[in-house]
């Protein structure tokens, strides 16, 4: 018996019982949807006029738990393709990505993460581990090598999560181009204007008054909005925050039983403080 | 056998006889459309029976455990395809229902040859009012009914013995549910569920006012059970998960 009919096309295939969204998907609609490339690409020529990125994301843990924000802007070589992109996405209520790379690639990576999540924990009845979503994120970012190799769809994201049943302490990973998965105990960054970032935030770990884990939420709020300024002036791909267009960063803040998202006028608030203390 | 019509029609005829019989100690479900949302309710049993299928879809069902676990990854795989290839906006209970689910059961039923499934279910919808909300009442053999609008007021109830459905919606008018409140809807719908339980086995006899009003009265009619219940709520619909399991102090129940 197979149930629903196979002639039906408009039936779902048989039940897989093992919650997994991507094989679904893979074996309803071929590897491209799946975002399952290794068969697909075939060509070795990079399109850098497609080549839509550049960005800068950072995370790092403050003291009541994680911050992860990242600025608006998306590019192309030197053109400035859209000033409000969303960059920091949540997945579900315990896991938030923000992506750096190719937009097309990294939403849809988002995308398939997102239903996977929720279908894992629908169709089995249990959430899915925070390893198991770390991993996810590893597998998909690992079967996007071919793009990766032709230059046209890196994605180097970031990964803030926790457990979605324990109350615990929030985590953050981030990964190399390959997928291999790194677990941040101090601070992630990503995207082209994240060297500057990276390096201001290891000499405030290293040299500061206190640490960015010590920071409390306003403090570690415009630490963030800092960062993001000082990487827009050394990176003309990075966005900033821009006040004249009221287009502020993304700050999304994540304890071990919440996630909320900081609001623009908050940013907007915290921003000017900062401006009008550094006259 | 079945190359001679009159054999099929009394095979057809004896497999939905057999289906009825194995159905028909099966606990009701009941659904209810109120202001806050959407509520499930039955009581609990060694396997759950009220399901979330996606954000604003929910299923109540009773039957077999391992067919139940059929028809709802069916639903849950489908709607998640909608939902990832074109938008969750495009994943409806009606095109689940129509398009899915109703021919599948229709041509599993008819598959005479092979052991029949032993289903029946609720899908419901939660809309951005409570008069946007469509229940549907599906059956093992592919037909299904939907109740919307005006005619939500009634509450759907699934139960094992076929008829007490449709002596439920057969008075008109027929009794007042409270749908105001979360917690006048919990009596409603537990009145319902003890109504229809009883219509079933017992007491075929009984009539809704004839039950106690209050959800004391109703609980002592309970016996022992424990209540499952869940809640497609109406202040998530901003939020990728609208279904939730509400607790008994929140119903006041």
């Amino acid at each position: 018996m197979t149930f629903p009919s196979a002639t039906n096309a408009c039936a779902a295939p048989l039940p897989t019982g093992v919650g997994d969204f991507r094989e679904l998907l893979l074996r309803t609609h071929g590897p491209v949807a799946a975002l399952d490339v290794r068969a697909a690409a075939s060509s070795s020529h990079a399109a850098s006029s497609l080549h839509v990125e550049a960005t800068t994301v950072l995370s790092f843990h403050y003291k009541g738990g994680v911050l992860i924000a990242g600025d608006r802007r998306a590019t192309a070589g030197n053109i400035v393709m859209y000033d409000r992109a969303d960059k920091v996405i949540e997945l579900d209520p315990t896991t938030v990505m923000a992506i750096a790379g190719t937009p097309a690639t990294a939403f849809e990576m988002a995308r398939t993460l997102s239903t996977s999540f929720q279908y894992y924990r629908r169709s089995q009845l249990q959430a899915l581990s925070l390893s198991a979503k770390v991993r996810a994120l590893g597998k998909l970012i690992k079967d996007n090598l071919p793009m990766t190799l032709q230059g046209v769809g890196v994605v180097v994201p970031i990964l803030a999560a926790r457990d979605p049943v324990k109350k615990t302490d929030p985590q953050l990973y981030f990964y190399d181009a390959l997928g291999a998965q790194f677990n941040a105990v101090d601070f992630a960054v990503s995207g082209s204007g994240s060297p500057a970032v990276r390096s201001v935030l290891q000499w405030i770990n290293r040299w500061g008054e206190k640490p960015t884990s010590a920071l409390d939420e306003t403090q570690a709020v415009q630490l963030a909005l800092q960062l993001l300024d000082v990487a827009a002036e050394s990176d003309t791909a990075t966005g900033g925050v821009d006040r004249r267009s009221h287009i502020f960063p993304q700050v999304k803040l994540m304890t071990s039983d919440s996630l909320r998202s900081i609001t623009p006028e908050a940013l907007r608030e915290s921003f000017v403080a900062l401006e009008a203390s550094h006259l | 056998m079945t190359e001679e019509p009159y054999r099929w029609l009394e095979a057809i005829t004896n497999r939905r006889e057999y289906i009825e019989d194995q159905l028909a100690s099966g606990t009701p479900v009941v659904a209810l459309s109120a202001e806050p949302g959407i509520l499930l309710l039955t009581v609990k049993a060694s396997t759950p029976k009220l399901f979330e299928i996606y954000d604003h879809l929910a299923l109540g069902t009773l039957g077999h455990p391992a067919d139940i676990e059929k028809v709802r990854q069916a639903a849950i795989d489908a709607a998640h395809l909608e939902g990832f290839t074109r938008s969750p906006h495009d994943v409806t209970a009606r095109r689940l229902v129509s398009y899915n689910l109703a021919p599948a059961l229709k041509n599993a039923f008819e598959q005479i040859f092979s052991a029949p499934l032993l289903f029946r279910g609720i899908l419901a919808e939660l809309g951005a009012t409570a008069a946007d909300d469509i229940l549907w009442r599906l059956d093992y053999d592919g037909s299904f009914i939907s109740q919307s609008g005006p005619d939500l007021a009634r509450g759907l109830v699934i139960s094992g013995p076929r008829g007490v459905a449709a002596d439920w919606l057969a008075p008109v008018p027929g009794p007042e549910l409270a749908r105001g409140d979360l917690k006048g809807a919990a009596v409603s719908a537990l009145k319902l569920f003890l109504w229809a339980r009883l219509r079933g086995t017992k007491d075929q006899g009984i009539e809704f006012n004839a039950l106690p009003a209050d959800a004391a009265g109703l609980k002592e009619k309970l016996g022992g059970d424990v209540l499952e219940f869940a809640l497609l709520d109406r202040a998530l619909l901003d939020q990728p998960i609208m279904y939730r399991v509400p607790t008994a102090d929140e119903l006041g129940l």
